[in-house]
C-alpha cells in the first residue's frame, strides 16, 4: 500500500528554486532515507511533505504530494490536518520548556481532539513507542528540560507519535547525539516501521544502510537516484550517486 | 511664548523624539537579539544614567544628551531583548509541525514562555513613565523633558537622530546572523 506518492514536486524560496520535479513513492511500513550533500534540498523536501515549507516567507510549492491517496496540496485541504497525519521531528530537539514531560506528550493530542483523551494511556503508549517509558515513568511531572539531549529527541518523537501520524518525518534525528543515543534512535526507527512509514534525512551513509529500505539521493534540489538501499549503495546507476556514496564529494 | 505654547511645543517635540527613537530602539533590539550578545554586557548600559548622575555631568552638555538617549532607551531595549531571547523559533516550529494552528501555537507555546519577560518589560516601561512624571512634577522635567527643552532651545534635534542612527548602525555591524539554510 502506497503511503506517500510525490510527483513533480518543486519548491522555491523567493526566486530561488530549492527542489526540481522530485517524484518518488514510499510504501507503508518502509523507511526511506534521504541523503545528499549540505544544501541539496533534503530538509526542504521533507518540509514540503507536511506543508511546513509554505510557512516560510516567500516560499512556494508546485507538484503533488499524496498521503494515502489524499492530495495534500488540493484546494480546501487544511494544512493543519496534513501536519497531524504527517508528523515531523526536527534535528534539534525542541521540547516545550514550560511544560512537564507528560504535558509535552499530551499537548498535540489535547489541542487536536474535540473529545477528551485518556491522558495516562496516551502518555504511556507514546513513551513506550519511543522507548522512554521505563526510563521516565517516575519523572513524568518533571520539566522536559531536565532530560538529556538523546531523551529530548525521543520525547519529541513520542510527542509526534501521540498524535498518531500515518507518516513520520525525521530530519537528521541523530545529528547531535552520542553513539549510544544514536543507537537507541535507530532501534526506535526499526520499531516504528511496524506502524507507519518513515522518511529519515541523514548525513550518515552507514546510518542510511542500517535503517532504511529505500534511499533517495538528492543533489542541488534534483532527485538523482532513488531505489532500494542495498542497490543504490552497491550498484548505483548514476555516476554522481557513486561519487557521493563513495565519499568522493559531499 | 506663553506657558501653554511652550508646553504644546515640548509635547510635539516629545512626539517627534519618540517617533524617531522608538523604531530605532525596536530595530536595535531585534538586531542585537539575533546576534545573541551577552545580555549582561548590555545591561550595563542601563546603568549609564546612574553613572552620569554620579559623575555630575552637566544636564545641558552633549555628553548628557548622549547619556540620556542611551539610558532612556536601554532598559526598553533590554526588555525587548529578553522577550526575543525567550522566543524560541524551534519551539514554534515544533508546535506548528505538531498540527497546532498559529493561534494555538501563540496561546500555548509563545505566550507562556514570553509572559515573564513581557511582564518585566511592561513593568520597566511603567516604572519609567512614573519616574518621568515624578521628575517632571518635582524638579521641572529632567532628564527627558529637560533634554527636550535643551534640544528645542538649541535646534539640535538632528543630534538625537544621529545618536539613534549610530546605535542602529552599530547593531547592524554586530549582527552575525547568517541566511537560513534550505
Amino acid at each position: 500500500m502506497t503511503a506517500l506518492a510525490v510527483e513533480r514536486l518543486s519548491a522555491w524560496a523567493g526566486a530561488r528554486r530549492l527542489l526540481s520535479d522530485v517524484s518518488l513513492t514510499l510504501e507503508k511500513n518502509r523507511v526511506l532515507a534521504v541523503i545528499g550533500p549540505s544544501g541539496s534540498g533534503k530538509s526542504t523536501f521533507i518540509r514540503c511533505l507536511n506543508r511546513m515549507h509554505e510557512l516560510d516567507a516567500g516560499a512556494r510549492v508546485a507538484g503533488s504530494v499524496r498521503v494515502h491517496g489524499v492530495e495534500a496540496y488540493a484546494e480546501g485541504i487544511d494544512p493543519i490536518a496534513i501536519r497531524r497525519r504527517v508528523g515531523l521531528v526536527f534535528q534539534q530537539p525542541a521540547v516545550f520548556a514550560h511544560l512537564s514531560i507528560r504535558d509535552n506528550v499530551l499537548v498535540g493530542v489535547r489541542l487536536g481532539h474535540a473529545a477528551p483523551v485518556d491522558a495516562d494511556v496516551v502518555v504511556e503508549r507514546s513513551l513506550r513507542r519511543a522507548a522512554l517509558f521505563d526510563e521516565l515513568r517516575d519523572r513524568l511531572d518533571e520539566p522536559a528540560t531536565s532530560l538529556s539531549a538523546g531523551e529530548r529527541q525521543r520525547l519529541c518523537i513520542a510527542r509526534a507519535l501521540a498524535v498518531e501520524p500515518e507518516i513520520l518525518l525525521l530530519d537528521e534525528p541523530t545529528a547531535n547525539l552520542d553513539p549510544v543515543a544514536t543507537a537507541r534512535i535507530e532501534g526506535l526507527i526499526e520499531e516504528l516501521r511496524r506502524s507507519c512509514a518513515l522518511v529519515v534525512v541523514t548525513h550518515g551513509m552507514q546510518q542510511a544502510i542500517r535503517i532504511s529500505d529505500d534511499t533517495a539521493f538528492l543533489n542541488r534540489g534534483v532527485l538523482v537516484e532513488h531505489g532500494p538501499t542495498t542497490t543504490l549503495f552497491s550498484q548505483p546507476v548514476q555516476l554522481e550517486t557513486e561519487e557521493f556514496v563513495t565519499g568522493r564529494f559531499g | 511664548m506663553t506657558l501653554l505654547g511652550a508646553a504644546l511645543s515640548t509635547s510635539a517635540l516629545a512626539l517627534v523624539a519618540v517617533l524617531l527613537a522608538a523604531p530605532a530602539a525596536l530595530w536595535t533590539a531585534w538586531s542585537i537579539g539575533g546576534a545573541r550578545l551577552s545580555l549582561g554586557a548590555l545591561r550595563l548600559l542601563a546603568a549609564v544614567p546612574l553613572a552620569a548622575l554620579a559623575l555630575s555631568v552637566a544636564p545641558s552638555s552633549h555628553a548628557w544628551l548622549l547619556l540620556w538617549a542611551v539610558g532612556a532607551y536601554a532598559p526598553l531595549t533590554l526588555g525587548l531583548l529578553d522577550v526575543r531571547a525567550a522566543t524560541d523559533q524551534r519551539q514554534l516550529g515544533a508546535a506548528l509541525a505538531l498540527g497546532m494552528s498559529p493561534f494555538q501555537a501563540f496561546r500555548h507555546v509563545l505566550l507562556p514562555v514570553t509572559a515573564r519577560p513581557v511582564l518585566a518589560m511592561l513593568l520597566g516601561v511603567l516604572a519609567r513613565l512614573v519616574g518621568e512624571a515624578g521628575l517632571f512634577l518635582v524638579i521641572g522635567g529632567a532628564p527627558v523633558l529637560g533634554a527636550l527643552a535643551w534640544l528645542h532651545g538649541n535646534g539640535a534635534v538632528l543630534a538625537l537622530l544621529v545618536v539613534a542612527l549610530g546605535w542602529a548602525a552599530l547593531a547592524e555591524r554586530l549582527d552575525p546572523r547568517t541566511p537560513v539554510q534550505a
